[in-house]
This record gives structure tokens, C-alpha cells and sequence, in this order.
């Protein structure tokens, strides 16, 4: 009897120690199976990335000038940014690891262009808010130049709009022989745009000066009056006059055409765009008044020539 | 049956010793776990962040409520243009969440020094509902941020008043 409660006695000795042991262990490997879950889970980096983005989206839409921005979260952080795809879609910052995806909204503006695309386990992510267009993809040409202006909704059909061109006569120093300065842009353009657009040639616009120049085409009819004048000095130089009464619409239909040419090789720099003083007009017209360099290339006509159209068209659209 | 009810008797001794060792095991187990998952922050809240930056673009964007000055080509974001705070059909598409996003809304209220209201609108009422929907309380409800600051008000003929403009952003927490 004894001998078999001693036997009892020892086989549970063992017994339970050997339970608390196993039961240890257990825990010990959950524990290290849980941190080791922990270390490995991504979703908590896919949060803060998904809601990190879509703030600095928010904060990009919102700057009133130009802003080109590179993505790279602290190194502290321990975040590996090529771990992720990242794309703007349907008003959400989205990041893809393999097919899971975590959003988090923002808010998209729409009255803006927008240019992006998925972008695969990329480094850095850019960003630009430039001119009238948000771009968010690889590689981006940093585009400081191109101008802002306030959003109007001019959105029309081309085809039923009068646009004016209005050219002046010159005569030469030289030769004393009269020719029409810029009768090749508005002859040019004429065709480019349709049938709606006009050219006209007023006598005095070449010899006036700018604010007279203005008060000139401010007199003719149309939706839209493009005067030309090439009294500047300065090669390839190009400056655009905008006034009132309708300024808001000018400085758009200034900024598109402006944008087009600093799109161009032979341009490449910002235009400028010179508000006046309230011409005394009784037309209500969209005028803007280019005032270009007087030997200016034919490379760089062509260029001022498709801008032009460029800007019309880019302004009904 | 002597043997059989001495053993037993032997194992629950045994037991009654081993048992609370194995539930204090478990409950210092337990309490790690508890303690750690305390301080893992899976869940990021942004939402303050969030309601600050509304106001941000409704007053630095030029799609905002500020004055635009078509003359300098800038915006004013002390001054509030009266007649773009009236109409937000701009601010809407101009900060869109969504076809019928409930996540975020504003009112945005501006006031003469009397507390007369200028000028009052609400922006994605979709989301600016919850309040009344759902309340502010809970996991499905809102949170409500203010924010008031001292600006002008610009009317269409240009003449310029003290005002203070309140903006009451509603944001969903799920």
C-alpha cells in the first residue's frame, strides 16, 4: 500500500510539473507566434499609408499656387514604400499588397485635370498641382510655369462663337512698304478654329500704344477678340494684355494660351500676362491683346499660332 | 476500492495544488496579452486632421469661399467672397468625396458682430445629415469640429465688412 502511494505520489510529481510545462510552452510560442504576427502584419502600415496619402491629396488640391511634391515616409517609421502599390481612384487614396487593398477617401476636385496612374512598388510617389491639372505618377517633368486662373465655366460650343482677329498695318523703315503685322497668325488661325472666327485689320493698332491698342479691339464684336501687335524689341518675346470689363475671362483664355506655349520648344518659359487699367469700352468683350517681338521666327509663329488656337479651343471645352 | 479512493483522494490533493498554479499561469498569460494589445495602435485617427484641412481649402484654394482678385490673380484668405459662400455648387465639385459620400460635410455660417447671419451654407449635406440621423454619439455617429476665425466679408459692389466665420465640420467615424 505504501508502496503504491509512493509510486502514485512520484507519477504525479512528474505528472503536473510535465502539464505546466507543455502549458508553458504553448503560451510561450503563442506569445512568439503573436509578436512574431505583429513584426510581419502589414495592415497597420497600409492605414497609416492609405490615410497619410490621402491627407497630403487633400493638402495638394488645396495649394492656391504651384506645388510639386515628393512622397518618402521617416526612415524611423519603418515604412518600406516599395513593399505597396499606390493609386487615386474613385476619391480614394488605394494601397494594393498583392490583391488586398486599404482605402481612405479624399476629396477629389474635379473642376481640375487629372492625370494619374498605379503606381507599382515605386520608391518615391510624386505629386504636382500645377496650373489647371493634378498629376500623381512615376517620374514627373516638374512644371512650375504653368499658370493658375480662376475657375469659370466657359464651356460652349465653339462652332456658334464669333471669335475676332484684329491685325494692324505697318510700314517698313527700309523699303517704306506697308504690310500687315500679324496678318499671318489671324490668317493662319482663321482656318484652325472654323468657319465662327473672323480676321479683321484695324489701320492705327500697330502705331498705337498698349492701352490704346486694348481700347481698339475692345470696340470690335465677338465672343472672343485676339489682337495682335509686334512692338517688341526683344526676339521672341512674348507679353499678353488682358483687361477689363470681362477680366476673370480674359485672364482664363490668357493663362490657356500661355499654358500651350510654355509647352513649346521654342518658348519653354512663362508668358506674362499684364492686367490694365479698365478700358472705356462699350463692348463687353473677352479681349486679350498679344504683343509679340518684331522679328520673331516662323518656328516660333507656328508655335504662337497652334497656342492660340490651342487656348480657344481649350476655353469652350 | 481502499486503494482506488486512496489514489483518488491523492490526485485531488495533487490537483487542488497543481490548479490554481495552472489558472495563475494563465491569468499572468492573459494579462501580457492584454498589455501588449493595449499598446499596439492598429486604428489611426485622422479625422481632426482631416476637418482642419477642410477649412484649409475652403479658405486657401481659389476654388474656396476666399475672394479672388482676378486683377492680381489671387486669392484672399481674410477676405470671404459673400456670393461664392452663398452658391456651392463650385465647393462641391470642387471637393468631392463621392456620389452621395456621407463620410464628410461642413456648415459654414458668417456672422456680423451682432450675430446677425450674412451668409449661410452647408456643404456635402449628404454627410452634414448624419448629425440628425445619427448624433454625434457611438461608433456609426459623427464627430462635430468648430472652427471660428475673424475675417472680412466682401459683398458684389466690393464694399468690405467685420464678420466671423464659423465652420462646423461633420466627419464619420465609421
Amino acid at each position: 500500500m505504501l508502496r503504491y502511494k509512493l509510486r502514485r505520489k512520484s507519477q504525479s510529481e512528474i505528472y503536473w510539473p510535465f502539464i505546466e510545462v507543455v502549458l508553458v510552452s504553448i503560451i510561450l510560442i503563442s506569445f512568439l507566434w503573436y509578436v512574431n504576427s505583429i513584426k510581419t502584419n502589414t495592415l497597420s502600415q497600409k492605414q497609416f499609408l492609405s490615410r497619410d496619402i490621402a491627407l497630403l491629396t487633400n493638402t495638394i488640391y488645396s495649394s492656391p499656387g504651384n506645388l510639386y511634391y515628393w512622397y518618402e515616409p521617416y526612415p524611423s517609421l519603418g515604412i518600406i514604400l516599395n513593399k505597396f502599390d499606390y493609386s487615386l481612384k474613385d476619391q480614394k487614396a488605394i494601397i494594393k499588397e498583392q490583391n488586398l487593398e486599404t482605402r481612405y477617401p479624399y476629396g477629389e476636385n474635379t473642376l481640375m485635370a487629372k492625370d494619374s496612374s498605379l503606381l507599382q512598388s515605386p520608391l518615391k510617389l510624386e505629386f504636382e498641382n500645377s496650373g489647371n491639372s493634378f498629376i500623381f505618377k512615376n517620374n514627373i517633368q516638374a512644371n512650375y510655369i504653368k499658370l493658375k486662373y480662376p475657375y469659370l465655366d466657359t464651356k460652349s460650343d465653339l462652332k456658334s462663337k464669333k471669335i475676332v482677329f484684329v491685325s494692324g498695318i505697318t510700314k517698313s523703315p527700309v523699303t517704306g512698304a506697308e504690310y500687315i503685322e500679324g496678318e499671318s497668325y489671324t490668317s493662319l488661325i482663321t482656318p484652325i478654329l472654323g468657319a465662327s472666327a473672323e480676321s479683321k485689320i484695324s489701320l492705327k493698332l500697330e502705331e498705337a500704344d498698349i492701352n490704346t491698342g486694348m481700347k481698339i479691339i475692345g470696340q470690335e464684336k465677338g465672343d472672343i477678340i485676339v489682337g495682335v501687335k509686334t512692338d517688341i524689341l526683344e526676339e521672341n518675346s512674348i507679353k499678353i494684355y488682358i483687361s477689363y470689363p470681362k477680366i476673370k475671362e480674359s485672364r482664363k483664355l490668357a493663362s490657356l494660351i500661355a499654358n500651350e506655349l510654355s509647352e513649346k520648344e521654342n518658348v519653354r518659359k512663362t508668358i506674362d500676362i499684364i492686367p490694365l487699367i479698365p478700358i472705356e469700352t462699350t463692348e463687353a468683350n473677352n479681349a486679350i491683346l498679344l504683343s509679340l517681338g518684331r522679328s520673331t521666327t516662323k518656328s516660333l509663329q507656328n508655335d504662337i499660332i497652334s497656342s492660340i488656337a490651342g487656348g480657344i479651343k481649350g476655353y469652350y471645352s | 476500492m481502499i486503494k482506488n479512493k486512496k489514489a483518488e483522494a491523492t490526485i485531488t490533493e495533487e490537483m487542488g495544488y497543481w490548479i490554481p498554479r495552472l489558472v495563475f499561469v494563465i491569468i499572468t498569460a492573459l494579462s501580457i496579452y492584454i498589455l501588449t494589445s493595449i499598446f499596439i495602435q492598429t486604428e489611426i485617427s485622422v479625422l481632426n486632421t482631416d476637418a482642419e484641412l477642410l477649412s484649409d481649402r475652403l479658405l486657401y484654394s481659389s476654388y474656396g469661399i476666399s475672394y479672388y482678385d482676378p486683377l492680381s490673380n489671387r486669392i484672399y484668405p481674410g477676405i470671404i467672397d459673400i456670393s461664392k459662400l452663398k452658391d456651392t455648387s463650385i465647393l462641391e465639385k470642387a471637393i468631392f468625396y463621392g456620389d452621395k459620400s456621407t463620410y464628410l460635410g461642413a456648415k459654414i455660417t458668417l456672422t456680423d458682430n451682432q450675430g446677425n447671419i450674412i451668409g449661410e451654407s452647408i456643404y456635402n449635406n449628404n454627410a452634414y445629415r448624419r448629425i440628425a440621423e445619427k448624433g454625434l454619439k457611438g461608433k456609426g455617429g459623427v464627430e462635430l469640429k468648430e472652427k471660428e476665425i475673424y475675417v472680412l466679408a466682401r459683398d458684389d459692389k466690393g464694399n468690405l465688412k467685420n464678420t466671423n466665420l464659423k465652420i462646423s465640420t461633420v466627419i464619420s467615424r465609421s
